[in-house]
């Protein structure tokens, strides 16, 4: 680094015994900064590497706390499709109205928008279908940690719903998740397609996906989990890894 | 016996080169201009984040917020992301302590009473941010990091009313302006190297059609730049320099010849974000956290007319 002469006085510099211990503490400091996004990249489908799992949970107090546990997955590992929240309000006099977040034209000024855009993608990134009660036999571990994710989007679910319930005073609430789908080259420059074309709207649902004839069975009468929609470390999920919030693939 | 002895006389002279090349990395006394930018800008950034929370009080932290408190205790039992604001959901408390962010905010872009306010600053955002879990992104992150880095520096001394207090003061050299440069430089090229990596895992960085996908997000798009996908040979190498300037932003930006490429690169991407997908907030305070590859003198030349006044 530069420096500049100027006519104050000579700066502090540190004795030799406080330049060791302010090194160990950068030292310290920066393996922790480090730590956390490798714990996001060095996952996969069998778990997080043993090389970086006991580093990271001995920096989790430090990292955690400080908020520096981010896996900078910006726009990563692809710019995949937004997604939105839809709510069906019913009123006691048997209206209805549906809302959908995050809203452009309501939400104003952008970084109020974007709030609610992070909170819509949070409870996608939560989501854990139904559990399958076969699984329990089959895989115990597996069943609890299932459970457990769906009944922590269930509760965050059941939060927004009770949010939106007292706002708009209204006797129930009815939350939807919708992938709002990234169109083609061909689509907008040839086609003239909408980015907003109600086309690309898709309903996700809360239970499994569709199984295609040719998908083989996980166990007699039960699907896989992944079948099902759920993995319990799924790839580039920030919540796989522990002190993962969910925030990290969001710019 | 002698090659011995000139084996041990040359990793001895390493580790002495090593040491010494340590030493001035971190330990030598440095200006607090650049600093002292950042911390005007970042400040005004932590006053207009806590306004638009204050905005969003009631819906997000009352007690029927989007996330309400129960829950987020849950999502936090078993980490150490701990809030004072996870004590109550009163909406009177939560403006109180957003009016006090706002206020640390800008005492800290003011320097005034820096070394307090910038502490305060840091404190009453990092509560906010483990209270908010789920509505937090890369703008958040980046605050944090560089208010907590200017805790220890001595950014105060230059441009503020601090200085104006104490003249003498203004312009002095310190090891902490030096640590606290370092800190924020390495801590950018971390986010950069993983924010490369992790694009590595996708397809569409590798094929070139990443930006295309980027752009016809509507949710995130402020601007329609979709005719670039009339040249496809464009949209895709952008892609490509975007993937390889993120990967390889922790080298280029060290040495002198390469450093005024590195951070055009990432005035251009951040510049980009900004006005094309929306994140304003977002993109500035990455160009910000990018000057602190500006050397303190260059920010004093530039910005003499201000030290003069």
């Amino acid at each position: 680094m530069s420096r500049l002469a100027t006519d104050s006085p000579s700066p502090w510099t540190p004795t030799k015994g406080v330049k060791i211990v302010i090194s160990v503490l950068l030292c310290l400091h920066l393996l922790a900064v480090l730590v956390e996004p490798l714990q996001f990249f060095s996952q996969s489908p069998r778990g997080v590497s043993e090389a970086v799992s006991p580093v990271r949970r001995v920096m989790a107090p430090y990292s955690e706390f400080a908020y520096f546990n981010h896996g900078y997955f910006f726009f990563a590992p692809e710019p995949g499709p937004s997604h939105l929240v839809r709510a069906d309000l019913i009123y006691d006099d048997g209206g209805s109205a549906t809302l959908q977040f995050p809203d452009k034209d309501a939400q104003w000024p952008r970084l109020l928008y974007h709030r609610h855009f992070m909170l819509s993608e949070f409870l996608h990134i939560l989501h854990a279908p139904p559990v399958d009660p076969a699984v329990s036999a089959e895989d115990p571990e597996l069943f609890q940690n299932w459970r457990r994710d769906r009944n922590r989007f269930l509760r965050v679910r059941d939060s927004f719903a009770a949010h939106l319930k007292d706002k708009h005073q209204c006797s129930q609430v009815a939350i939807t998740r919708i992938e709002h789908a990234l169109p083609r080259h061909v689509d907008v420059l040839q086609r003239g397609m909408q980015l907003d074309d109600p086309a690309l709207y898709i309903e996700l649902p809360d239970g499994p996906p569709p199984v295609l004839d040719e998908q083989l069975p996980y166990a007699a009468g039960t699907l896989s989990p992944q079948d099902a929609g759920y993995n319990s470390r799924p790839m580039n999920s920030p919540l796989a890894v522990p002190g993962g919030t969910g925030e990290e693939i969001q710019p | 016996m002698s090659s011995v002895r000139d084996c041990l006389d040359g990793a001895q002279q390493w580790l002495k080169q090593w040491f010494d090349g340590w030493d001035a990395f971190w330990f030598t006394p440095t200006a607090g201009h650049t600093l002292a930018v950042i911390r005007i800008l970042t400040g005004l950034m932590l006053a207009y984040i806590h306004l638009i929370w204050a905005v969003l009080a009631r819906d997000f932290f009352g007690p029927t917020a989007w996330v309400n408190l129960d829950v987020a205790r849950e999502l936090h039992q078993n980490d150490w992301a701990w809030s004072w604001l996870h004590a109550t959901d009163s909406v009177v408390v939560v403006y109180v302590h957003q009016a006090l962010a706002i206020v640390a905010g800008l005492m800290m872009a003011a320097g005034w009473f820096t070394r307090f306010s910038t502490i305060a600053a840091w404190w009453l955002t990092l509560m906010v941010c483990h209270r908010m879990t789920g509505a937090l992104f890369g703008l958040d992150q980046m605050v944090v990091m560089l208010t907590m880095y200017l805790i220890f520096s001595r950014c105060g001394d230059v441009w503020s009313v601090d200085a104006r207090r104490d003249a003498q003061r203004s312009g002095a050299l310190s090891v902490g302006n030096n640590i606290a440069t370092r800190l924020i430089q390495i801590h950018l090229c971390v986010v950069y190297l993983f924010g490369g990596l992790s694009k590595m895992r996708g397809e569409q960085w590798y094929d070139g059609s990443a930006l295309w996908f980027t752009t016809v997000n509507y949710e995130y798009q402020s601007l329609d730049i979709t005719w670039l996908g009339y040249s496809p040979f464009l949209v895709a190498a952008l892609t490509t320099a975007t993937i390889f300037w993120e990967t390889f932003y922790c080298g280029l930006v060290w040495p002198r010849l390469t450093r005024p490429l590195a951070l055009a690169m990432a005035v251009f991407v951040h510049a980009g974000i900004a006005i094309a997908l929306g994140m304003v907030t977002f993109g500035f305070i990455m160009i910000v956290a990018n000057y602190a590859f500006i050397p303190a003198e260059t920010t004093h030349r530039w910005l003499s007319f201000a030290s003069k006044e």
